[in-house]
């Protein structure tokens, strides 16, 4: 899919959709360095709300492997369980530069 | 051409991207878009700026979406604006809660822009809908006013009862009612009735209380009787805790016998052209609430130019005073207003009473009559 696929699947204009795009990376990159650390420290409460933001805005974006993917970290962070993340978390990072080349 | 524009849209979310596709569908509708990253900030605007519609987040670090409504609700200057939640669809929970805090909707998420755009739409219908059924209801009230006023009797539509009013309504569906009703060629009929409450069911009671008094107080009856049938009927007709109380004064003007009887009412003022004035105090039940009612009665023999004070209880009744301050206010104040004609002297007493006041605390009426 291009991002102008993507658009219209909203009813958003293209530009519009590529500024929200660029500020999804933006924000998911640093949610991304969050999750990690969290998962460093065995933080769930910062692990589940990183992936909850990140599953927000990608599931609204209509980027839907990411939105899988995060909300299965959100769901493991709840439960204390750490241990598909890392996997997950590398993932989300792949995809996302994926996104950045789309633009 | 758009007919949205005007209508102000508060967005509360963390996210930057949901404030952004929010913000975007909802500008290109001509909507007028804020946006708010956290709960104190959304609260500031809304305070502000007042929007039609809130979307709200539920799910936010420190002040969740709960904390907000909740915030929202309880201060008056926010607590009407409509609030739709934002909610993911693992928190069912937080549906109900948001309900119970008064949202009016919810959105799942992840959302489509198009179905926040249908949602929002049809809230504000909604709201507009609301919005003109309390518009008609407020103009009905006006219309209540305006036809209780119509029914009040002016004394230039009466000039052979030789009477002069004051009629101050507080709210739109007043209390107090006076009539002014030709018995006989030479016999007049004054009432002034004080019903409990203020409300519609109060003004329709008013018009009712119009007809029983043409019905009643007819060259047939005497005064006793009068008030004896209206009160059976009354007591038929009223709603339970609904009485009134009221004064009626009976003046022959070719016998010059005057007849007065109360139903708990405060006491008519007589004012002899040459002598001191006094109150008529008279004991009676109240009206409409006993079959058996007993009302006191007093029949005066007068003179050319005496007159006669009938009012209801907001004239002696002030917060800052007693009754009986009220009473000895009025005789002091009656005296003044002597010099006025008839047709002005209960405008001049209620001004006089008043004066120190911004105006009257409750519905007040003062029919004058002279002889």
């Amino acid at each position: 899919m291009t991002l102008k696929d993507y658009a219209e699947n909203l009813g958003l204009d293209e530009e519009e959709f590529k500024e929200l795009t660029q500020l999804f990376i933006d924000t998911t990159k640093k949610d991304l360095e969050k999750l990690k650390k969290a998962l460093k420290n065995q933080d769930f409460k910062s692990a589940k709300e990183a992936s909850h933001s990140i599953k927000g805005a990608s599931g609204n974006l209509g980027f839907m492997e990411i939105f899988e993917l995060a909300s299965k970290c959100e769901k493991a962070s709840e439960e204390n369980n750490f241990e598909l993340i890392s996997n997950d978390i590398s993932k989300i990072e792949t995809l996302t530069i994926k996104l950045n080349e789309l633009l | 051409m758009n007919d949205n524009s005007g209508y102000k849209i508060l967005a509360v979310d963390d996210s930057p991207i949901n404030l952004g596709i929010i913000n975007s569908v909802l500008s290109k509708e001509d909507y007028i878009v804020f946006t708010a990253e956290n709960g104190p900030k959304a609260r500031e605007i809304a305070e502000k700026e007042i929007p039609d519609l809130i979307l709200l987040d539920i799910m936010m670090p420190d002040e969740d979406g709960f904390e907000v409504i909740t915030q929202l609700k309880t201060n008056p200057k926010t607590s009407g604006i409509a609030v739709i939640f934002l909610t993911g669809v693992s928190e069912i929970d937080s549906k109900v809660k948001g309900f119970s805090l008064g949202a009016v909707d919810y959105i799942l998420k992840p959302f489509h822009p198009k179905e926040v755009l249908a949602r929002v739409q049809i809230h504000l219908k909604l709201s507009a809908a609301t919005n003109s059924l309390v518009k008609a209801q407020a103009e009905k009230l006006k219309q209540v006013k305006k036809a209780q006023k119509q029914l009040l009797i002016l004394p230039e539509s009466l000039p052979e009862a030789n009477f002069g009013v004051s009629f101050n309504a507080l709210d739109e569906a007043g209390g107090d009612f006076y009539d002014v009703l030709p018995v006989s060629q030479n016999i007049f009929g004054y009432c002034v009735a004080d019903f409990s409450g203020h409300d519609i069911s109060t003004s329709y009671l008013t018009a009712s209380m119009k007809a029983l008094l043409k019905q009643n107080c007819t060259h047939l009856y005497q005064p006793q009787e009068s008030l004896k049938m209206i009160n059976e009927v009354l007591v038929e007709i009223l709603p339970d805790g609904k009485y009134l109380t009221c004064v009626y004064a009976r003046l022959n003007r070719r016998s010059r016998q005057l007849t007065i009887i109360s139903a708990a009412h405060p006491p008519a003022l007589f004012m002899p052209k040459n002598g001191e004035p006094k109150f008529i105090k008279l004991d009676g039940d109240i009206l409409g609430m006993f079959k058996d009612a007993v009302f006191g009665t007093k029949t005066i023999q007068v003179n050319s130019k005496d007159r006669i004070f009938l009012y209801s209880d907001g004239l002696i009744e002030k917060s800052n005073s007693v009754w009986t301050n009220g009473l000895d206010e009025l005789l002091k104040f009656s005296r003044q207003a002597q010099d006025y004609p008839i047709s002005e002297a209960p405008e001049v007493i209620k001004n006089l009473m008043f004066k120190n006041l911004k105006g009257p605390e409750d519905d007040v009426v003062i029919v004058g009559i002279e002889v």
